[in-house]
C-alpha cells in the first residue's frame, strides 16, 4: 500500500468517526424528510417516518444550565397538548449513561439517551434545540434555542398547526 | 436648500410606501391582509386553509422557471384545501396570468407591501402560512423546493 493510499484510508476513517461518513444524513430543513428511527429509554420504538402523530424532539445535554432551564417550558408545552396528539421526546445527546427523569419535566415526555446517533443525524452542534417532525417524517420546525424570548411561543404556534 | 428638499422628498417617498412589522421567523403569526387581483380577500391571520405565496417579479427568468413546478404542485393539492397565490412584486400594472402556471393559482399584484412584510430582497421566493402561522419562508431553489412544499402540505393533511 502506498503512502498516499494509507493517508486516504486514515482520512476516511477519521471522517467516519467524526460522523461525516455517507451513512449520516443531514436533511433537516423544513419540508425535508428525516428517516431516523430508534428506541426511547423505555424501549418504545421511535420511527419518525411511520409515526402516527407529530414528534417533538428536544435535544439537550446533561449539565447544561440552558437545557435545564428549558424543562419547565417543555412541561408547560406538554400539558397544553394531549399525549394522543403529539409525542414529546427529550434526547440527551452524547451520553451513554441512562438518564434520570428531570423533576421539572413532568411524566409524559419520553426520554432518549443518545450516544450520538441522533445528534449526528440531525447535525446537532448546539443545545438546546427543538425539532418538530410531522407525518411522513417531514421536518416542520428546527431551531437552536438562542436568546429569542418568543422562541417557545413560536414552537407552540407551529405545534398548534400540526396537531390539528 | 435644494439638497434639503431632495432629502425630504426621499424621506417622504419612503414613508409613503406601505410598511408593516417584519415576519421572517418560523412560528410567527404574520398579520398581513389584502386582496388578490380578482378581489378575493387574503388574510393570513384568519385564513382557514394553508396558503402558499410564490413571490415573483417581472422579467425574472428564474421566477418563470418556477411556474411549471407550481402548476404541478397545484394539481397534487386540490384548490378546495389550500390556496396558492402568485405575488408579483414591483409590477407597474396588474399582472397577466402566465400561461405555464395553470388556472387555479390566484394572482396578486403587489406594490411592495407584501414583499416588505416578509423582508424580501430577491425573487423567486416562497412562503407557507397555515393556521396563521409562518411555516416556511425561503428563496425558491428549484424543483426540490416543490417537493418540500408538497411534504409540508401533506403533513398538514392536504
Amino acid at each position: 500500500m502506498t503512502r498516499r493510499a494509507r493517508c486516504a484510508g486514515a482520512l476516511l476513517t477519521a471522517l467516519a468517526l467524526m460522523g461525516c461518513g455517507p451513512a449520516v444524513s443531514i436533511t433537516n430543513t423544513v419540508g425535508e424528510q428525516v428517516a431516523a428511527r430508534g428506541q426511547t429509554d423505555d424501549g418504545a420504538p421511535l420511527d419518525l417516518v411511520s409515526a402516527s402523530r407529530p414528534v417533538v424532539l428536544f435535544f439537550t445535554m446533561r449539565g447544561s444550565g440552558r437545557c435545564m432551564g428549558m424543562y419547565p417550558r417543555v412541561a408547560a408545552l406538554r400539558a397544553a397538548y394531549p399525549v394522543a396528539r403529539a409525542r414529546f421526546v427529550l434526547v440527551d445527546v452524547f451520553d451513554t449513561r441512562p438518564m434520570e427523569r428531570p423533576a421539572a419535566l413532568g411524566p409524559d415526555v419520553d426520554l432518549l439517551t443518545d450516544p450520538g446517533t441522533w445528534a449526528r443525524h440531525f447535525d446537532v452542534r448546539q443545545v438546546p434545540r427543538v425539532i418538530i417532525v410531522g407525518s411522513g417524517g417531514t421536518v416542520l420546525f428546527d431551531e437552536a434555542l438562542y436568546s429569542d424570548p418568543a422562541y417557545f411561543d413560536r414552537v407552540a404556534a407551529v405545534l398548534s398547526v400540526v396537531t390539528r | 436648500m435644494r439638497r434639503l428638499w431632495v432629502v425630504l422628498g426621499v424621506a417622504l417617498g419612503l414613508g409613503a410606501s406601505p410598511s408593516c412589522q417584519l415576519y421572517t421567523a418560523i412560528g410567527e403569526r404574520p398579520l398581513v391582509s389584502g386582496r388578490t387581483d380578482d378581489g378575493v380577500a387574503l388574510d393570513l391571520a384568519h385564513e382557514p386553509k394553508p396558503i402558499v405565496l410564490f413571490f415573483t417579479s417581472p422579467h425574472c427568468h428564474p421566477c418563470q422557471a418556477m411556474y411549471p413546478s407550481i402548476a404541478q404542485l397545484r394539481t397534487r393539492h386540490v384548490a378546495a384545501r389550500s390556496r396558492f397565490v402568485l405575488v408579483e412584486i414591483g409590477g407597474d400594472a396588474p399582472m397577466e396570468r402566465p400561461a405555464t402556471i395553470g388556472p387555479d393559482v390566484e394572482l396578486l399584484s403587489d406594490s411592495g407591501a407584501w414583499a416588505d412584510c416578509f423582508e424580501l430582497r430577491y425573487a423567486p421566493h416562497v412562503t407557507v402560512v397555515a393556521g396563521g402561522v409562518l411555516l416556511l419562508d425561503e428563496p425558491w431553489t428549484g424543483a426540490g423546493m416543490a417537493q418540500r412544499i408538497d411534504r409540508v402540505l401533506a403533513a398538514l393533511g392536504d
